[in-house]
């Protein structure tokens, strides 16, 4: 069993993506006007991955938020306590960067990455891609390729994204089981 | 000849929509709107509204909450 959102991540939200996917293999020809055509729909590849990843995350924070809440009978105080739990949310705004998800999931009460880290050292790696992930959607939307993190490469690669895509994937179901794990120390029962 | 054309009797919609007015339960009235179907990520699949209130002087508040927790101001409209 996992999280609706969770679900809604490896249903909607992956067609979503294998559809822009579908749209790279489609450019026809094997001349620059391809290799331009692909590295547009490469960089929209990056923004449309790091959306959708951003919509996860906020997905699986509502919808821990109102698990938590619902243990509460009073209709009004549930109310008043989620809208004070949503204010200032950093993924309702920000990119889903580590530090915006540590923040966010850190208002359950615990390190989130050390809990993520302690499902698998995998993730470690999976949260450098997403860093990775987010420096390029930045660079996109801006089309600003002078960071210095991106070491001087100013064209993404269908392979980087479909490892970031991976990594997502990864974290995830990381997330989805640490958020678990976190929600039945709280309530007592196993949210989903 | 010419033919009678039928009234579609106006349905009631049952559901609430973005854009709608509601009222939330917060032991007072306080009006807000529908800004966002956040789908069925509630406790056990409930659907889940984000809703937006303004308190005045630039003081966004929105909440995230199923039907329970708000009523509409008008039978959520027509369609």
């Amino acid at each position: 069993m996992s999280s609706a959102s969770l679900q809604l991540w490896n249903s909607i939200r992956a067609v979503s993506l294998d559809q822009i996917e579908a749209a790279h293999g489609s450019v026809g020809g094997s001349g620059r006007g391809r290799r331009y055509a692909t590295q547009q729909i490469n960089q929209a590849y990056t923004v449309l991955l790091s959306s959708q990843f951003q919509g996860f995350c906020r997905d699986l924070h509502s919808e821990c938020v109102t698990i938590l809440l619902q243990g509460i009978p009073s209709v009004p105080l549930r109310t008043v306590l989620n809208g004070m739990v949503l204010t200032g949310r950093k993924l309702d705004s920000g990119n889903p960067n580590p530090g915006n998800i540590g923040v966010d999931f850190g208002g359950f009460g615990f390190r989130f990455w050390d809990a993520v880290y302690a499902i698998s050292v995998i993730n470690r790696a999976r949260k450098a891609h997403l860093d990775a992930l987010n420096d390029w959607r930045n660079a996109v939307a801006h089309q600003d390729f002078t960071a210095p993190r991106l070491g001087g490469a100013t064209v993404v690669q269908l392979v980087t994204v479909r490892r970031w895509r991976a990594a997502c994937n990864g974290l995830a179901t990381a997330f989805d089981a640490v958020m678990q794990d976190r929600l039945r120390t709280l309530i007592g029962t196993s949210p989903w | 000849m010419a033919t009678k054309t039928k009234a579609h009797p106006t349905k009631i919609r049952q559901y609430p929509r973005v854009g709608d007015r509601v009222v939330l339960r917060l032991g007072n009235d306080v009006e807000g709107t529908i800004v966002e179907d956040r789908g069925n990520i509630g406790a056990k699949g409930e659907h889940i509204y984000r809703i937006a209130v303004n308190y005045g002087e630039e003081s966004m508040l929105h909440y995230e909450i199923p039907t329970s927790g708000f009523r509409s101001t008008n039978e959520f409209g027509v369609h």
